[in-house]
């Protein structure tokens, strides 16, 4: 899964240690997400693209065809 | 993040029951030596699906095929594994041998420098078993450079962005994870063990108990093909997901 965090949080001027805190998560697993190294829990999704004031979830995070096969 | 990549690891290292079978034979045959090396060249594959794959993510086990450039990377671990405990042995040697010669002289100093040098040689021992853990990660994910096993800096850099402690915690989890599942694993094989030889089902007619037989046929079986690998491959696959490539910085 592949998502635009890193774009829209340097967009927005935060660094990861910040956006983890907004969320409760390390920023290791921000680092993570931002290098498509983790996949993560629907809650997580939502609280990071709540966190970065984006509506959508699908504004984020972007689920790849190859993803979208596997679950058909 | 870290119980997600247990999680992973655990689920990940189940996929298919005949890699840890073949993997099970090649741990079954370390004693001719050269099996060894194939065996640390499928925790190399297992190590680079990891470190460019995904947690909780669809990576698949890695095939058991083309023996020879799995020798080749299997080589490459145990050297940089090799090279990397060297130091603190030489270290180690060094403290007795110049301990033992100034004991001649004088027994108290003697002594002191061997049991600091014994402490030091402990210590950086230690250091050097986490730094060769990464060395690998990072050789493996930059297509098998050896240079890059011994790229100190980088190294160091990637054990801080993780961070030292939690480095450690994650390491020692795993530890704590490998032992509870050998330990369980242990107490169900002994309990068929034991039912096996005391119910005497299985008495032959010179009274050999082949159930004690059987008992400790399986117990060895399991352990050999099917928990060593499983355990292998999970410790693997964990070490390569808690590597971060040093480009997703901030």
């Amino acid at each position: 899964m592949k998502t635009k965090i890193r774009y829209i949080r340097q967009e927005k001027g935060i660094n990861q240690q910040e956006l983890a805190n907004k969320v409760g998560v390390t920023r290791q697993t921000i680092n993570a997400l931002e290098n498509s190294r983790y996949n993560p829990s629907l809650i997580l999704a939502y609280k990071i693209t709540k966190a970065l004031n984006c509506e959508y979830i699908e504004d984020v995070f972007i689920l790849e065809n190859d993803n979208m096969n596997d679950e058909n | 993040m870290i119980l997600d990549i247990y999680k992973d690891s655990l689920e990940y290292s189940l996929q298919e029951g005949k890699t840890l079978l073949k993997l099970g034979v090649m741990m079954f045959f370390s004693f001719l030596i050269l099996p060894i090396f194939l065996v640390l060249g499928y925790y190399y594959r297992v190590l680079d699906t990891a470190t460019h794959g995904m947690i909780n993510g669809d990576d698949k086990l890695p095939k058991f095929d083309d023996l020879t450039s799995m020798f080749v990377d299997g080589l490459k671990v145990f050297l940089v594994k090799f090279i990397y405990l060297l130091i603190p042995c030489i270290i180690f040697l060094a403290s007795l041998i110049i301990g033992g010669q100034i004991s001649g002289l004088n027994n108290n100093v003697g002594s002191g420098v061997m049991f600091v040098g014994i402490i030091i040689s402990i210590i950086l021992a230690i250091l050097f078993y986490f730094l060769s853990i990464m060395a690998v990660s990072n050789m493996v994910a930059n297509n098998g450079s050896i240079k890059d096993a011994f790229d100190y800096k980088s190294i160091w850099k990637i054990i801080s962005n993780v961070g030292w402690l939690r480095y450690i915690g994650f390491y020692l989890g795993l530890i704590i994870i490998i032992t509870v599942i050998s330990i369980i694993v242990g107490i169900i094989l002994a309990l068929i063990w034991i039912t096996l030889g005391i119910s005497g089902a299985f008495v032959s007619a010179f009274g050999l108990n082949i159930g004690l037989i059987i008992g400790l046929l399986i117990t060895i079986s399991v352990y050999l093909f099917l928990i060593s690998p499983y355990l292998t491959i999970f410790e693997s696959r964990a070490i390569g997901l808690i590597y971060e490539p040093l480009d997703g910085d901030d």
